[in-house]
């Protein structure tokens, strides 16, 4: 649905329901007001008739007094004829317009006499104003009379002589339509407005507006007339709703006149009364129906010219998503609408301006896609010239792809021929070992079984002898111990086992088993160890032999009571050891070569120490492959001594096997560069050594 | 009497253990390489075996597969020339190996090795 008609169905809806409830209200309101109203004007009307007929009947009651006492005062009079009395009358009647006749009636109820000469003679006595009249002034109100044939309201009253007896009665009859007149008076009351008056038998008595000649012959029984003869109030009373004599909805008054013995009814048609309530209805309706078009003008108006530029909008929408983009939204209303229109003409701009420069790439494209296939094909063309020169090439190409197949082949066995080579050496290396350990074994174990003398009794002279075998078997197994050790280490088999080492606690070691040695010296063996020194990753028993090698030295070549330092500290990166002595000192010349192998620089002192120049080679070799670095510091003067130096990292340097195949151990090259070398590749990979090897026959 | 089996391919260092452990108190045998211990073993039911890690014939690893189909389940020391970690002393741990003495072995060395497993007169 459009958004124009649900806005007028929506606003309609509203003002309906607004006017309705209005209406509705201002209806209620009014039609009750103006019930009141017509209520209070009929019941001003009635009460003010009934006043007016009360006067009336009072005035005339008094006037027949009035003339009864004139008439006793003449009758009484000593020259009263019936002529005179007859004069008096007629003149009274003159004076007295409202009544149609004076008359005097005896005690029998025969009129005496009479205004109306054809009235003297009748007999009365049966009508009811003689026989009331007889003892006080009487009112008999309309009746039918007989003898007239007329309706009349008749006032007697007794006319009495000195001792008080009633001799005459006074009787004045009078015509109805004086109070005919009175009821017919429509003052304050509307076209349909009338008042009347009913007798007990229910007879119309005045005369009614729409009917004629119907005193005393039309009985009615309509509600109003009905509830007035049965209440007899005293008091106005209001009916309505009821259908009057001539079956006219209707609203009225009513009162009872006790003096009259009649009812007096005010009554108007429902049709009058509610006249004005119709008036409001209808003026509401008009102003309702006013107001309803007023609004659906306003509300198709008004959207139509929302709606007429979001059609607008939408054409222009609908001409953009058809891809033309040149048209300008043309809307200049500063509202929504219009604010709605900036922005998307805004937006049909940028779009516009992004499309143009999308054409632009695309053409761009489409011409360098073109070039690129101009050069394709030209590429094409040369590749299919070269095919067959390609071939060519591939088959050459097999050639050299199978030769260096061979090669690989080639050196695959090579690297297998290798591998066997390096198993044979570490075989070699291993089973040497075993076979000058195991004869060294025979010999110590008989040598020990006879010194403890388990073989027999031995003599002084021969435990000396034991004693020489066994120094030089133990010096026979260090030596092969150390030509071992320098074989695995040229080799690159020997073989590490890292752990994590507390080094106070193996230097303490160390110098527990080289004390004995420096005893005979009586050389003072001290240390000096950094506290709180990181647990580090090493092979325990073989920096253990270094440490122990360098104590050995400076004992041997310290003075006696000379001392001897062992110092260990932390560096950045390294734990620095050093042993110092108070020595002859090592001049400079020598202070690199002493880690060559067989290096000696006495050859006589160090012959003196059993010595084979191997213990720092080997000392070298194990702290290079730990990835640290090993060198003296000493002046060369004598008894300034030497401080031999080593470092270990503080981050393990793993595969200490691997290290040392770098490691010239019998520096064939040029020391610098082994140095500069080593240095370098402190970094190496771990390689796990399975107890497999050293089984391994 | 606790018995002991020596087996090593060298007959003086076999003969020189031989008297050693006698004169100990031990009862022993000797064999001369894997396949003479193997067929002697469960003859002789012995407590504790001192085992050369080089021999000709059968490996170490190869004797002590076989001995795993053997009623009799010796202690066995090794006489080794090389030293071994700890990683390695539990795998030897694991194949039946109790410990190990490095060659050439101190007189006191071995008799406490051997003493630290064995009692000289067992309780059966």
């Amino acid at each position: 649905m459009k958004i124009g008609i649900k806005l007028v169905i929506v606003s309609e809806i509203l003002v309906l329901l607004t006017i309705s409830s209005i209406g509705y209200v201002a209806l209620q309101i009014g039609n009750q007001s103006i019930r009141e109203r017509i209520e209070a004007q009929l019941g001003s009307v009635t009460t003010l008739k009934a006043d007016h007929l009360d006067d009336f009947i009072k005035e005339k009651i008094e006037n027949i007094i009035s003339l009864r006492n004139q008439y006793t005062h003449l009758l009484l009079e000593s020259q009263y004829t019936t002529q005179n009395g007859r004069e008096f009358l007629r003149d009274r009647l003159i004076e007295n317009s409202y009544f149609t006749e004076f008359f005097i009636l005896n005690n029998n109820g025969t009129v005496q006499l009479s205004t109306d000469p054809m009235q003297e003679g009748k007999v009365k006595s049966n009508e009811e104003y003689f026989k009331q009249g007889q003892s006080d002034t009487f009112l008999q109100s309309f009746y039918y009379d007989l003898s007239l044939q007329q309706p009349a309201i008749t006032i007697a009253t007794p006319v009495k002589n000195e001792n008080n007896e009633t001799i005459q009665v006074f009787a004045g009859r009078m015509n109805i339509s004086e109070i005919s007149e009175i009821m017919s008076e429509r003052t304050g009351l509307g076209e349909t407005g009338e008042t009347y008056l009913i007798n007990n038998l229910n007879f119309v008595v005045t005369p009614l507006k729409t009917e004629e000649n119907t005193l005393f012959k039309k009985a009615v029984y309509t509600d109003i007339i009905k509830k007035g003869l049965t209440e007899k109030p005293t008091n106005t009373q209001i009916l309505s709703g009821y259908l009057n004599y001539a079956n006219t909805p209707s609203i009225g008054s009513y009162v009872y006149l006790s003096d009259l013995n009649v009812l007096l009814i005010t009554e108007m048609s429902d049709a009058e009364a509610s006249a004005p309530l119709q008036a409001l209805g209808n003026n509401i309706l008009v102003m309702s129906l006013l107001i309803f078009f007023v609004t659906l003008v306003f509300c198709i108006y008004i959207p139509q010219k929302i709606l007429k530029q979001i059609n607008n909008l939408t054409t222009i929408t609908e001409s953009i998503s058809g891809g033309n983009l040149g048209v300008a939204v043309d809307i200049t209303s500063t509202d929504e609408v219009g604010q709605l229109a900036s922005s998307f003409e805004k937006m049909r701009k940028s779009l516009q301006t992004t499309n143009e420069e999308l054409l632009r790439t695309q053409r761009n494209l489409e011409k360098k896609v073109e070039k690129r296939t101009a050069e394709l094909n030209e590429k094409m063309k040369k590749l299919q010239d070269s095919e067959i020169a390609t071939l060519n090439i591939n088959e050459d190409l097999q050639r050299t792809v199978d030769k260096l197949k061979e090669t690989q082949t080639t050196i695959e066995l090579q690297n297998i021929q290798l591998k066997k080579l390096d198993k044979i050496k570490s075989d070699f290396l291993n089973i040497t070992s075993h076979e000058l350990r195991t004869p060294m074994s025979a010999i110590k174990g008989y040598v020990q079984m006879i010194m403890k003398q388990k073989l027999g009794e031995t003599t002084e002279e021969q435990k000396q002898a034991l004693n020489v075998i066994i120094r030089n078997t133990n010096r026979l197994d260090s030596l092969i111990q150390d030509i071992l050790d320098i074989s695995r280490l040229e080799s690159g088999t020997m073989k590490f086992i890292a752990e994590p080492t507390n080094i106070q606690q193996m230097i303490k070691e160390a110098i527990e088993t080289t004390h004995s040695l420096a005893d005979t010296k009586k050389i003072q063996l001290s240390t000096n160890i950094e506290e709180n020194l990181p647990t580090i990753v090493i092979d325990k028993e073989r920096i253990k032999q270094v440490i122990m090698n360098l104590i050995n030295n400076a004992i041997k070549f310290s003075p006696n009571g000379s001392s001897i330092l062992v110092r260990v500290k932390k560096e950045t990166d390294n734990l620095l050891i050093e042993v110092q002595d108070h020595g002859r000192g090592i001049p400079k010349e020598h202070q690199t070569k002493i880690f060559n192998t067989f290096y000696q620089v006495d050859s006589g002192m160090d012959r003196k120490f059993g010595g084979a120049g191997l213990g720092l080679s080997i000392a070298r070799g194990i702290v290079l492959s730990h990835g640290g670095n090993i060198w003296v510091e000493s002046s060369g003067l004598p008894g300034e001594g030497s401080i031999f130096k080593f470092t270990l990292p503080l981050i393990p340097v793993h595969d200490l096997e691997g290290k040392f195949r770098d490691v010239d151990i019998f520096r064939l090259k040029d020391t610098k560069k082994i140095i500069e070398n080593d240095l370098r590749n402190k970094t190496v990979i771990w390689k796990e050594e399975t107890a497999d090897k050293g089984e391994k026959s | 009497m606790t018995k002991i089996m020596i087996v090593d391919d060298e007959t003086d260092l076999r003969e020189m253990l031989n008297i050693m452990l006698r004169k100990e108190g031990f009862e022993t045998e000797t064999a001369e390489n894997g396949d003479d211990f193997l067929s002697k073993i469960d003859g002789f039911q012995p407590d504790l075996v001192t085992l050369d890690v080089m021999m000709p014939g059968l490996t170490t690893r190869e004797i002590l597969e076989k001995l795993n189909e053997k009623k009799t389940k010796p202690k066995i020391i090794l006489l080794t020339v090389v030293r071994y970690s700890e990683e390695e002393k539990q795998k030897l741990i694991q194949r039946g190996i109790v410990d190990y003495v490095t060659k050439p072995f101190e007189f006191d060395h071995l008799i406490d090795t051997i003493h630290k497993y064995v009692l000289l007169n067992p309780v059966r």
